[in-house]
């Protein structure tokens, strides 16, 4: 059933990462992928890719899952691998036929800049995996929260991003109603020409946007009911502490970036 | 001022805004008077469009009359100073219950209110377990709205109006989109929060069989009130029930139909054990 | 003769996923021509699944769907032919209206079957009429209409297919008292009129008692009760283990046989309430005399 989609990408567990502090794992995620582009050497890279293969280990999240989560994107990586590969010119010629040269230089550019996007992903799932899209919302906003200085409605992001999580399912299932109700009239969708499709689309979107409309009006009444105004003064039912996990995942970026900066400094740079 | 009055509608008039300013649509609430005591369970009556959602939004501010005043606990409603305050006096539960929920999870739902009011943590999570324990919600506290059953939203968003420590609970047909067994469930805790936590109910509705559970109903047709008194009286009046577009209740009609083929049943007769008692008393003697 | 039938239908939703439930569990059921069935169950039970079933919404994963006695599902063409011929009115339909005239929005099934403009305009005007969809609503928008003439306008949406089975999903949901009334009236005139084959799918005994003249419980995707109105509704212990609510006519009766008095248990209206118990009075008093 449409109700039972997952959304977003949540596998919930208790695994040490899960535990975490959605803040902390949103500081944790965002420094790691700083680190993929701060190394510059194949030995550093490595230690920035064991780490994430470490952190995959340690949420339980199978890596079958994850590797789902790469060939998404497979097509981009080829893509990139193969511009590399043959318009870095450095290096000494491996293979020279028409006009294309592929250089060792080309290769192993092409193979690091495979690694960092697949160890970017890597990470930036590993984030949505283990974390609730509420807990995300929920530590950006608190994340972001020093920006309300400057007037960025932090708040107010935050509430609107809460509001569209909660009626993705509900509309979800407001499709599924509204197409085989009009399938039950005989509308036949996703046959015949561009121009076809798009027509028959209208009997579907017709009915969301206005019912649509019409839930965004009985939710602001049941708001309004309900005090809200606006981010001001709100207090929260849930309040995060970091704890030793999350300083232990400082810690361990602390010693990432460490490391990567030694083995920038005495191994070759590739980039 | 009575201190006894929570809510009191004097002289109101209302009407919808029209999207052609040409137009001026007729008024949908007519000179309403109505007094609503503490502790009240107050059902108020009338076919679609009989002006009867609009008494909702007028109890709590979300709009202000056109003439007349609506006072809760003295506080007029059109004064924009006393929003905040009236609201957290009495609260409005929807029909549709999808539509009324904000959070992704119960808990955080119900807190949604406290959250807004800047109620301090630790009172929060008090505010929040006791009201999901009121409505018999507290196991489903982390599980996500679009999992539950149409009576259980229903509950979860009376809990979300519970949290703020309203007095007054005024639902607009709360049981119109749900299934017989969710019905049940709002029902028995509607009552529930009257008879034990003294909270005052006005359920508007166009079920007889809920309304006859109230301590007094209103009956209203095109914006006025036609009729007022208990479920006994205004179920006697079928005439004026008839005209506005509503029915008796099934066992109220039997026992009526039955009495003019020349039985003499009792008065009074609204629910099916009013019936067979009066039934077989009536046969027996 | 047979109009629709089920034969051994199963249907689980999310079939190897944690999220398995078994919808329809071995059902069969068949419909005669011109019958006026009611069907109840409560949230859950399989009932919205299985009426899916006999418009080809759903494709059943075991068993056939027999329309006249052919299988609905052999090609994507039978598939979309049986819509016409079952025309199926979901819960809440006023929800699925979308052209900018309540006209063009009746006229939406009879062009999709591909009819000219004499027959769509026949077959619109013929289906205003049975809905109630008074002629100078034809021309407004469907959204400036209130709650119960848009649902008369999505009713005759379905109506103007001209359909052999009729099938209609709480059709008077949400309405008050009159507008119920309303609905019901206009289904049962229909039916008189054009002599459709009706299923309606209901939690309301009473509007099931009232109209049907055949019931059908479903109840954990199975049926549990199948015959005429008065032996499932004298039944009362029976639906009520199966978490229905009973019309509250058949609970008076059976609470005053439960106390004792001899009285017919096949009472589910005020009309047949009323019958039976001054009846019993009448002769009760006559045997005093």
């Amino acid at each position: 059933m449409l109700r039972d989609a997952t959304i977003g990408q949540f596998f919930p567990g208790d695994s040490y990462i899960h535990k975490m502090d959605p803040r902390a794992k949103l500081v944790f995620s965002f420094g790691a992928i700083i680190a993929i582009f701060v190394c510059k050497t194949f030995e550093s890279l490595a230690v920035v890719t064991l780490a994430a293969i470490l952190c995959v280990f340690v949420s339980k999240i199978p890596f079958k899952t994850i590797f789902k989560g790469l060939k998404a994107v497979i097509f981009v990586i080829i893509i990139t691998a193969v511009i590399q590969l043959f318009y870095v010119k450095t290096g000494e010629t491996l293979v020279e036929f028409w006009k294309i040269k592929i250089t060792t230089g080309g290769l192993s550019n092409s193979i690091f800049i495979c690694v960092r996007i697949i160890v970017l992903i890597l990470y930036s799932s590993l984030l949505t995996y283990t974390t609730s899209p509420t807990s995300l919302t929920d530590g950006m906003e608190r994340l972001f929260s020093p920006l309300k200085i400057i007037h960025v409605p932090v708040g107010t992001l935050a509430m609107m991003m809460t509001i569209a999580l909660r009626f993705i399912p509900t509309l979800n299932d407001e499709i599924g109603k509204i197409m085989n109700a009009q399938k039950a009239r005989g509308a036949d969708l996703g046959n015949g020409s561009v121009i076809n499709r798009a027509k028959a689309l209208i009997p579907i979107f017709v009915p969301l946007f206005v019912n649509s409309f019409r839930r965004a009006y009985e939710l602001a009444f049941a708001m309004e009911c309900r005090c809200y105004h606006g981010g001001e003064g709100r207090t929260r039912l849930k309040i995060m502490t970091l704890s030793w996990r999350d300083y232990i995942s400082f810690t361990v970026l602390a010693v990432l970036y460490a490391g990567i900066i030694i083995l920038n400094h005495f191994f070759t740079h590739v980039i | 001022m009575n201190d006894d009055i929570i809510i009191s509608f004097k002289n109101v008039n209302y009407r919808y805004e029209s999207d052609d300013e040409e137009i001026s649509l007729p008024l949908a609430i007519k000179n309403f008077n109505l007094d609503i005591h503490k502790g009240e369970f107050i059902a108020i009556l009338g076919h679609n469009g009989s002006g009867k959602s609009t008494i909702a939004k007028l109890s709590n501010a979300i709009i202000v009359p056109e003439s007349g005043h609506v006072l809760v606990n003295g506080m007029d409603t059109a004064d924009e100073d006393n929003e905040l305050k009236i609201r957290q006096t009495v609260g409005v539960v929807f029909q549709n219950p999808d539509n009324q929920l904000v959070a992704t999870v119960v808990e955080e739902d119900v807190a949604f209110g406290p959250e807004n009011l800047g109620v301090p943590q630790k009172e929060i999570r008090q505010r929040v377990d006791e009201a999901l324990k009121a409505l018999g919600m507290y196991e489903y506290r982390f599980s996500e709205p679009h999992k539950l059953s149409g009576g259980q939203k229903q509950r979860v968003a009376i809990a979300g109006i519970m949290a703020m420590k309203t007095e007054c609970i005024v639902l607009d047909e709360p049981t119109a989109m749900l299934d017989p067994q969710g019905r049940r469930e709002v029902v028995k805790y509607m009552q529930k929060l009257n008879k034990e936590l003294g909270l005052t109910i006005v359920l508007i509705t166009h079920y007889m069989d809920e309304a006859v559970l109230a301590d007094r109903i209103i009956v209203m047709t095109n914006g006025e009130k036609v009729a007022e008194g208990t479920p006994k009286q205004v179920f006697a009046e079928e005439k004026i029930l008839e005209n506005a577009g509503l029915s008796l209740p099934d066992s109220a009609r039997l026992a009526s139909d039955l009495r003019k083929k020349g039985m003499k049943l009792p008065d009074g007769i609204l629910t099916p054990d009013d019936f067979i008692n009066a039934y077989s008393n009536y046969v027996n003697k | 003769m047979k109009i629709l039938e089920a034969e051994n239908v199963t249907y689980t939703y999310g079939a190897g996923t944690p999220f398995e439930t078994k919808a329809l569990d071995n059902v069969s059921l068949s419909i005669e021509k011109g019958e006026f069935v009611g069907i109840i169950g409560h949230t859950g039970s399989g009932k919205s699944t299985l009426i899916q079933h006999f418009n080809a919404l759903l494709e059943p994963q075991k068993g056939r769907i027999l329309f006249n006695g052919n299988d609905i599902n052999k090609s994507k063409d039978t598939q979309r032919d049986v819509r016409f011929k079952v025309g199926l009115c979901f819960q809440y339909p006023e929800y699925q209206l979308f052209e900018d005239t309540v006209y063009k929005d009746i006229s939406f099934g009879p062009k999709n079957m591909g009819k000219n403009n004499d027959e769509i305009d026949r077959m619109v005007r013929s289906a205003a009429r049975y809905a109630g969809v008074k002629d100078e609503l034809l021309n407004k928008s469907p959204f400036d209409l209130s709650g119960g003439e848009k649902r008369r306008v999505a009713i005759a949406g379905v109506m103007a297919m001209e359909p052999e089975v009729l099938i209609m999903d709480e059709p008077a949901a949400g309405l008050d008292p009159r507008g119920k009334r309303n609905i019901f009236s206009l289904i049962s005139n229909y039916r008189k009129k054009t002599g459709s084959t009706v299923i309606i799918v209901s939690h309301s005994m009473e509007d099931v008692a009232a109209y049907a003249e055949r019931v059908v419980v479903i109840d954990h995707g199975k049926v549990a009760m199948d015959g005429d109105v008065d032996s499932v509704f004298s039944q009362a212990d029976k639906l009520l283990s199966l978490g229905l609510n009973i019309p509250q006519m058949t609970y008076i009766v059976s609470g005053l046989i439960k106390k004792g008095y001899k009285l017919n248990p096949a009472v589910y209206t005020i009309e047949k309430a009323e019958e039976v118990l001054f009846s019993y009075f009448k002769e009760k008093g006559e045997k005093k005399c």
